[in-house]
């Protein structure tokens, strides 16, 4: 079939405890470090908010609940391949926050966030995720398009 | 990396009850469905879904906005995701396409069994912000 293609697939979620208080992960990863937002690689024949609930999971050891789809962001890698991760938001969860591996789990303020050490391209990730007219983050070497 | 098939879908409301449907003609799905299409290669999610109901519809869409995803995997085992938009700001001249008839219908009156096989269950990702997600694996699953 002509409109099969090699994608790659993740998720994302934009977890807050309605006090203002967002929940981030601060990477350790020297390839790609700094403050972003949970999330990870969905696996095969997975469903996306399994994959987001059990990456948030894996991250930060609360278990969302009723996550919400909300926007997708999408890039291209050098051989051509598509890479999308889809957006979601939740304000309700359960456990106990621990951290993991990948980097250390905070809740912390949404104001001033920006100015701490964040990944690359993460002011215009956050705007798809806050802004609901948005939904759309398409990155590309000339520039970033938010639609 | 998977092997997959990316679609969208839009349901456009004119904000006085009626969605802009497709009475598509394809045999292997026929029926009424909201229109939309294939992502072509490249191209920004949100320009795909406007082209694609500018194409069957004559309208132009404005600020589409994601709500919702339905997927499941065909016989050659490749995931085909449809990422479904809702809009409601559109312009244009109404017209049909090769595909099928393009018109507004009251969403009131909708009878499901004019519509394509399993799109009534669709319908429930585009209009329950409560729920993402329609995943089929044998059956249905709503997130």
């Amino acid at each position: 079939m002509a409109n099969v293609r090699p994608t790659g697939l993740a998720v994302m979620c934009m977890v807050t405890d309605g006090k203002g208080n967002i929940l981030v992960q601060d990477r350790s990863d020297p390839h790609w470090p700094g403050i972003t937002l949970p999330g990870g690689h969905v696996e095969e024949r997975e469903a996306f908010v399994d994959a987001i609930k059990r990456e948030v999971w894996e991250e930060t050891g609360l278990s969302i609940l009723n996550p919400i789809i909300c926007g997708l962001q999408q890039f291209h890698i050098e051989d051509g391949s598509r890479y999308v991760v889809i957006y979601f938001r939740a304000d309700q969860w359960e456990g106990e926050l621990r951290s993991s591996d990948e980097g250390r789990a905070m809740w912390v303020p949404r104001e001033g966030l920006l100015k701490r050490r964040c990944v690359k391209h993460f002011a215009d990730m956050l705007e798809i995720f806050e802004n609901d007219t948005l939904c759309e983050l398409y990155e590309s070497p000339d520039g970033n398009r938010l639609l | 990396m998977e092997q997959v098939i990316l679609t969208n879908m839009c349901m456009v409301s004119d904000g006085c009850g009626n969605v802009l449907m497709q009475r598509r003609l394809d045999p292997n799905w026929p029926g009424l469905v909201f229109p939309g299409g294939h992502v072509e290669p490249g191209e920004s999610f949100v320009d795909s879904v406007i082209r694609e109901v500018r194409e069957e519809t004559g309208l132009t869409i404005r600020h589409p906005v994601l709500c919702g995803v339905k997927q499941f995997y065909t016989e050659e085992g490749s995931r085909y995701i449809v990422l479904l938009f809702r809009a409601n700001e559109y312009a244009g001249e109404l017209h049909s396409s090769a595909e099928g008839e393009a018109l507004w219908v009251s969403r009131k009156s909708l009878d499901v069994r004019e519509c394509a096989p399993g799109f009534e269950l669709m319908l429930k990702v585009f209009e329950d912000d409560a729920v993402s997600e329609i995943f089929y694996d044998g059956e249905a699953h709503f997130f």
